[in-house]
């Protein structure tokens, strides 16, 4: 499979210059990272939208338009520098939602693009041509050659697809999702289908999550979790009995369990770690969404960087009881946090503590010495209605923007007060030097490489990358 | 010593501190917590029984986002009454003076492990 994945706000920007007024054929020239598919396809995610002049997307010698050598150049050189692909983009006005490349199109491809992939180095190239409502494309890349771009993904509060409106869907017939359907329609309950969902943390949160994914039909689910289930968990893990914390069953076994009891046919991928080693996150990069549910700064670093370098929509919740020193509560909430591309950043959000960061990061014995003042460890209240409200929160987040039904304030950040019954609502600023979602050279944002991301070292010791000196100004 | 696979900001800080401190830079060892690094030549207050030591902490792996913190002198020890953010334990099968300094508005954007440590090591001379 090939897509190509963008950011809600770059799309609109896209879409904006590509049909003009005037409805004449427009272009962009758009870098991308480059994830290479297990299934032998690209994942290419939008970092940078080159929108193009006139003077760069003159009239054609081979067809209605041409790209201008000088644009390809120019950021055919920057893509290679920056370790990007390059995707070429145009408009088909008055196309709608059935487009396809038409035969200069293809010609087009032809002649350019052995050369892009030369000249950038790049795992893969791409060409698209945008209908308002559809895309059609191709990818070359020296390994698989060519191949066609089966979809665009726009990732915002609502994720909508673009293909080139040929396939048909495959509508849901299931009688257990009859009254789903009635909301979702036969398509979304499809789309659901074919929907894969990762889900970190399989606690109290967690579990909760995916027993609901398993019921409205998701059709695989990754859950990641180290942990096993001991006797004080039994009150908010769903489905952990009393032998799993007798014989401390891991909790992606418990979760597993619960999934496959609601529907057998949903494909589970337990995971037996931790998301800051590279390992599992890997497992993570092809989910269409990923929920964080656990409560350490190390997943909630992880998981951001996931969202803001793959473009994977992330949605993290928690449920918080703050008390004073003397015992009395101030304050009982759950959270609800969408992270999209550019958007509601949890490191912009300042929801990622260093501190805290250090301390995970550290040995026990390290941990142990740095609590020289002997502070006893904090043990949380955790209560299940608390969790699964944040959870079902999240869950009507994500479906909402799955079947287009999320209004634009969806995707704020939001805590409800329990014991006051209202909500606050959050739009986070986003800041230009963030290293996950900021538009400086050295964000992480679009770049889709593992080796980005905030994981433990791979234990094979390999040399230090020469092309990460030159990004930071090293030679 | 052979060292693997460092993040770029990694590489950078080993850069930048061997840039700082030239000559006097040793990274140690690798694991799962970052890079351990020992800087000798660091000049210690009168409090201590040698005026210089070593100077040993941990650059975590997801550095910048966590901070360097704490730091370890080596190989000296403090005589006088107890100071403030100044503890003997044992540290990786050594025993070291603990020194407790922490920035405590961190902001991975902006602050490098170099400065952090040229404060470290300016108030070790001083204290």
């Amino acid at each position: 499979m090939n897509e190509l994945r963008i950011g809600g706000e770059q799309y609109r920007e896209l879409h904006d210059h590509l049909f003009q007024l005037d409805r004449d054929e427009h272009g962009a020239l758009l870098l991308a990272g480059q994830h290479a598919r297990a299934d032998g396809g690209f994942t290419l995610t939008v970092r940078e939208v080159h929108l193009l002049s006139a003077k760069d997307f003159p009239p054609g010698v081979h067809g209605y338009r041409q790209l201008s050598a000088a644009a390809l150049a120019r950021l055919g050189n920057r893509a290679a520098d920056q370790n990007l692909a390059l995707v070429t983009a145009h408009s088909h006005p008055g196309s709608g939602a059935r487009t396809g490349l038409s035969g200069d199109d293809l010609s087009a491809h032809e002649r350019i693009f052995p050369h892009l992939l030369d000249i950038t180095g790049a795992k893969a190239v791409g060409g698209v041509a945008f209908g308002e409502h559809s895309a059609a494309g191709e990818v070359w890349s020296p390994n698989a050659g060519r191949k066609p771009l089966d979809s665009v993904r726009i990732v915002g509060p609502n994720v909508e697809i673009l293909t080139d409106g040929a396939a048909t869907t495959d509508p849901s017939t299931e009688q257990r999702f009859d009254r789903q359907v009635r909301l979702f329609g036969a398509a979304g309950q499809a789309r659901l289908r074919r929907q894969h969902v990762g889900v970190i943390g399989a606690g109290g949160g967690g579990s909760i999550l995916v027993e609901q994914l398993a019921h409205l039909g998701v059709g695989q689910i990754t859950v990641i979790d180290y942990d096993v289930v001991r006797t004080h968990n039994l009150s908010r893990i769903i489905g952990a009995t009393d032998r799993d914390a007798r014989r401390r069953t891991k909790k992606i076994v418990v979760a597993a369990r619960a999934i496959r009891r609601v529907d057998p046919s949903i494909t589970v991928n337990a995971v037996d770690g931790d998301i800051a080693d590279a390992a599992c996150a890997a497992r993570l990069l092809e989910c269409d969404h990923l929920f964080l549910a656990t409560d350490t700064a190390t997943a909630r670093l992880v998981a951001n960087a996931i969202a803001q370098t793959f473009l994977i929509p992330l949605t993290q919740i928690g449920a918080k009881v703050d008390t004073r020193l003397s015992g009395e509560i101030e304050q009982i909430y759950t959270a609800v946090r969408p992270v999209l591309p550019r958007r509601g950043c949890l490191a912009c959000a300042g929801l990622i503590d260093p501190q805290q960061l250090q301390r995970e990061s550290a040995t026990p014995e390290e941990r142990q010495n740095q609590n020289y003042l002997g502070t006893p460890d904090v043990i949380d209240p955790s209560v299940t209605t608390l969790n699964a409200a944040a959870a079902s929160g999240a869950l009507n987040v994500y479906l909402m923007g799955l079947i287009g039904q999320a209004d634009d304030n969806l995707a704020d950040h939001r805590l409800t007060l329990t014991r006051e019954g209202t909500s606050l609502a959050t739009r986070v600023p986003t800041k230009s030097d963030c290293r996950w979602c900021g538009t400086h050279e050295l964000s992480r944002f679009g770049r889709a490489e593992l080796a980005l991301l905030p994981c433990r070292p791979a234990t094979a010791p390999v040399r230090r990358d020469s092309r990460f000196r030159r990004l930071l100004g090293r030679q | 010593m052979r060292i693997g696979t460092l993040s770029p900001e990694l590489s950078r800080a080993v850069d930048d501190l061997e840039d700082a401190f030239p000559g006097r830079l040793a990274i140690e060892s690798q694991d799962a917590t970052g890079l351990v690094v020992r800087l000798h030549s660091v000049a210690l207050a009168e409090r201590w029984s040698a005026r210089v030591g070593e100077l040993w902490f941990v650059v975590p792996y997801n550095y910048p986002d966590a901070p360097v913190y704490p730091y370890y002198v080596v190989g000296v020890v403090l005589s006088g009454g107890a100071v403030p953010a100044l503890q003997t334990v044992v540290w990786r099968g050594m025993t070291a003076v603990q020194v407790s300094l922490r920035q405590t508005a961190w902001d991975p954007s902006r602050d490098t492990v170099v400065g952090c440590v040229m404060q470290t090591t300016s108030w070790l001379r001083r204290t």
